[in-house]
């Protein structure tokens, strides 16, 4: 293709986006704000390679670079000096190896300045203490380290290495086994104890210390420290590389660049009722002097004391504390994940299948138009087909659905479908044989990360190269800019709010405890079990894992033969656009 | 279970299966119906199949007629072929049977039309 003809394509599919995204649209004639298309702090972009090429050209000038895009704005101070920075890049210039040059587009306005998230107060009871010690001392810790000895029972986790003294953290109960003390803190640790006590963090000797250790590219996931093992005070000391915590309470949401040397103090509000974690991901995004920019992570350790506490919780947290009945926790391991999909999923739809049916009559108009824009003579197989909505049409493309319920395949088929029995986790389809897959609401019923990734990448694995699929999946967030998701307004009356956070569970076999979702409300959990009422009688629960923005983009993008071509919020569902690149 | 279905159908999920393909088809009933006749969505759909299993499937369900044991050339043109791909790959459809698994010989039931492609948890 004509390169200058590449260019306005990629500028066209991006306005759109923008449009869409940001509520900003792009000009034809020039102005005074730019876009770089398809550079930002999402693709690694610094502040420092786009100042070192712009003041070059223009005297003065404004970089705006929203948070989790692939895009980013200048404001000039003219029209003119726009132009000139247009002249120069567009089309031409190429940044970080990258063989595409960058794409540039007028707009109407730029976003203002989205640093909401740094200037906002740390949660109630978070405490940073900067340079809680001195290089000398980090390098002593990390000196001090030995990885590759045994005894001490280091382990490597999924996302990262630990070791831990005084009692050993056990992940699949996420508490202590207080009988069961193994070696204890170091000595040569014990000046932190009593550095800890000169800076009020916690009137007591710590004796529980894990140790992480995390690679670029690995991460902690979002979580509470269990309430009732530890007291109320957690310290984290961070070494080595930098890194962005992210905290989280409801719809709240701080982040906390941890320097090196940094002790972070969680105690209160913070301890007991926000979550933080870590993005698995190589830099972050921070905010310094002149903006926001990226940083590239290197290894970071980190020490974490605890202080064992025997005895129920007196937290004020009810709904986050285990020493409370309405506590719900959802720590699933592989071998439950099977039993509660067949419980709360498969057999549930066998039951419902009739009724399920005749309430999805509708296609979706943006899954609709997915499956028009396929060429003719293509092979299309829909995953979790349910009743065969989208199997209609399109009588020039050849349309196969599989799902997991005898009840549905069995309506599909009455229904002149051509349709399997399959499983999501083990689609029976050779590599590289279908032009597109579509697979609408259906990942959301899979109770862990890694059943989920297996079903995405089920799914690509019997894409052809070249070939597309759409997912939607149940978005936690059912309010998008303030406009409540259908879910949310087909709420039939006021009655239902007040029976809203009555906190009930379910206990599962196996011992897990699953909240259960009050229908028409905002998601308050990610897992859960979902209430489904039969016509003329019959109440089921249905197993939901409803995805937090960013989520399903992040679960794709470990997949390393498909490109994201599109993500999108369409009414209360994430949705993705995968294109295989390589088989 | 039509058997163009079938041309992309394989048990490779098996635990202890490298290839699992083409499945052996056992058909016990077979329904042949009218289905309407497109001779460029054929054309288009003819390059992506595998052509030898296609012929042995027919063949082995008694509906190979006179369908080439190898695929013409510029068959795009040739209605008289491509009439009798679409018959084979569209309007023939097993509605009871089994398919087999090449390398373990596990049985995949086909009932009312529909393959039961499901795996036992320790099967994976």
């Amino acid at each position: 293709m004509n390169p200058a003809v590449k260019n306005l394509r990629k500028q066209r599919r991006a306005q759109h986006r923008l449009a869409r995204d940001m509520n900003i649209k792009c000009s034809d004639e020039p102005t005074q704000c730019l876009m770089i298309c398809n550079a930002g702090l999402v693709t690694g972009l610094r502040r420092e390679d786009v100042d070192s090429i712009i003041n070059e050209l223009v005297p003065s000038y404004n970089l705006i670079m929203p948070v989790g895009k692939s895009y980013c704005f200048l404001k000039l101070r003219t029209k003119e000096h726009a132009q000139i920075v247009f002249d120069a890049l567009h089309g031409k210039l190429k940044f970080q190896d990258k063989n595409t040059p960058l794409y540039l587009s007028f707009t109407e306005t730029v976003p203002s300045a989205d640093d909401d998230l740094w200037n906002k107060p740390l949660p109630p009871g978070l405490r940073l203490i900067e340079e809680f010690i001195t290089l000398e001392e980090e390098d002593f810790l990390l000196k001090f380290l030995d990885w590759t000895e045994t005894g001490t029972n280091p382990s490597e986790l999924k996302h990262r290495q630990v070791k831990h003294f005084g009692y050993e953290f056990r992940y699949d109960t996420n508490k202590v086994d207080p009988d069961n003390p193994i070696a204890p803190i170091p000595e040569s640790y014990k000046f932190l104890l009593t550095r800890f006590k000169e800076h009020q963090c916690g009137n007591y000797d710590y004796d529980q210390l894990t140790i992480n250790r995390y690679l670029p590219g690995q991460g902690i996931p979002p979580h509470i420290d269990t309430h009732s093992p530890f007291e109320d005070t957690i310290l984290s000391l961070s070494l080595g590389s930098p890194c962005v915590m992210e905290f989280k309470r409801g719809e709240e949401r701080r982040l906390v660049f941890l320097s090196s040397r940094s002790l972070l103090v969680m105690s209160g509000e913070a301890r007991y009722a926000w979550i933080h974690g870590i993005v698995p991901r190589h830099n972050d995004v921070i905010r310094n002097k002149d903006g926001i920019t990226v940083l590239q992570r290197s290894t970071r350790t980190s020490f974490t004391f605890r202080k064992l506490h025997s005895g129920d919780c007196r937290c004020s947290f009810e709904k986050y504390c285990d020493s409370r009945k309405n506590y719900s926790s959802t720590i699933i391991n592989n071998n439950l994940a099977s039993d509660i999909e067949n419980t709360y999923v498969h057999k549930v739809y066998e039951q419902i299948s009739d009724h399920f049916s005749e309430t999805r009559h509708k296609p979706w108009p943006n899954v609709t138009k997915f499956i028009e824009s396929l060429d003719k003579g293509g092979l299309l197989l829909d995953v979790g087909c349910g009743n065969g909505k989208y199997l209609h049409g399109r009588p020039d493309i050849f349309k196969v659905g599989c799902d997991r319920s005898f009840g549905l395949t069995d309506v599909c088929h009455g229904r002149g479908f051509e349709v399997l029995l399959a499983d999501c986790l083990h689609i029976p389809y050779k590599n590289d044989s279908l032009d597109a897959v579509i697979s609408i609401a259906v990942i959301h019923h899979l109770s862990t990360i890694d059943r989920r990734k297996q079903a995405i990448s089920e799914i690509t694995r019997v894409l052809k190269p070249g070939g597309h699929c759409l997912i939607y999946v149940w978005a936690k967030e059912q309010k998008k800019n303030s406009v409540a998701s259908t879910y949310l307004k087909s709420r039939t009356n006021e009655h239902d709010k007040l029976l809203n956070d009555l906190g009930e569970t379910v206990t599962i076999e196996g011992g897990a405890i699953l909240p259960v979702h009050e229908n028409r409300t905002e998601f308050t959990h990610s897992d859960m079990l979902v209430p489904w009422k039969r016509k003329g009688g019959g109440n089921f629960l249905r197993f939901y894992h409803v995805f937090e923005e960013g989520e399903l983009s992040s679960l794709c993008s470990e997949l390393h033969n498909v490109l994201i071509t599109n993500t999108y919020y369409d009414q209360g569902n994430w949705c993705i656009i995968l294109e295989k690149v390589k088989s | 279970m039509k058997l163009l279905t079938h041309n992309m159908l394989t048990s490779k999920c098996l635990k202890g299966v490298t290839v699992g393909y083409p499945l052996a088809i056992v058909a016990k009933d077979i329904k042949v119906s009218e289905v309407d006749f497109n001779s460029e969505f054929i054309a288009r759909i003819i390059p992506k199949l595998d052509w030898a299993t296609l012929w042995k499937a027919a063949e082995s369900i008694g509906h190979v007629g006179e369908l080439p044991q190898t695929l013409v050339e510029d068959f795009e043109e040739n209605e008289d072929f491509l009439k009798k791909v679409h018959h084979i790959l569209l309007e023939v459809e097993v509605i009871n049977g089994d398919l087999l698994c090449p390398e373990s010989g596990r049985k995949f039931p086909i009932n009312d039309g529909i393959p039961n492609m499901l795996l036992n948890e320790d099967e994976v």
